[in-house]
């Protein structure tokens, strides 16, 4: 059996998603799914930024009273994805409710769901 | 030899990611696909916990199984439940 390692598993989950998210996006009619597809995307990008960060056998970024400075810089994890990707998840989900926002508009529009038809009325 | 039990558990949630991912897309019913997209959220938290970012993790399972399935299902109640021919 090959020997993978937890940032290899992460890195290939992250792959997957991306992957599942992009081709949602481009193929799905429908647009709530449209908007499923697109959390799937940034859940991706974000596993990546994590997966990145990551130190074989080190320990979480978190700096407890009484803990060596010098062995804890040695030995954590890198704190910048995790910040930038914490700021992201926040950011997504706002991002997400203008999305469903604009969608309800459109509805109460056009009176569907599908993407083909709403943009086929908005060239009218 | 010795099988490395947390490695397990990160190989079925990484495989529960994927499959979670293609099962919300695929899924006609549009509440059962912001439940399926829910769960995924969750076994995502748990990689994020296993790659040593605990408060990611914390995050992740709050935002993902509350907040966006939340959302997705005020779309869906303004709106229709199934996927239109």
């Amino acid at each position: 059996m090959i020997e993978i390692s937890l940032q290899l598993l992460a890195f290939i989950a992250a792959a997957a998603l991306v992957i599942i998210g992009l081709a949602g996006l481009l193929l799905m009619d429908n647009l709530i799914k449209k908007i499923i597809a697109f959390t799937l995307l940034s859940d991706g990008v974000n596993l990546l930024l994590v997966a990145v960060g990551y130190v074989q056998g080190g320990v979480a970024a978190i700096l407890e009273p009484g803990d060596s400075v010098t062995e804890f810089v040695n030995n954590a994890v890198l704190v910048f994805p995790v910040g930038i990707v914490l700021t992201n998840i926040v950011i997504g989900v706002s991002t997400t409710a203008i999305l469903v926002a604009l969608v309800i508009m459109l509805y109460r529009r056009h009176g569907t769901l599908k993407a083909s038809k709403v943009l086929k009325e908005e060239k009218r | 030899m010795i099988i490395d039990s947390f490695m397990v558990i990160a190989y079925i949630m990484v495989v529960g990611i994927t499959v979670g991912a293609v099962a919300a897309l695929l899924q006609k019913d549009l509440l059962r696909a912001a439940f399926i997209s829910g769960a995924e959220s969750i076994a995502l938290a748990f990689i994020f916990q296993a790659l040593l970012a605990p408060d990611l993790g914390v995050t992740q399972a709050i935002v993902g199984t509350v907040l966006l399935p939340g959302l997705i299902i005020l779309a869906i109640f303004k709106t229709r439940r199934t996927e239109e021919e």
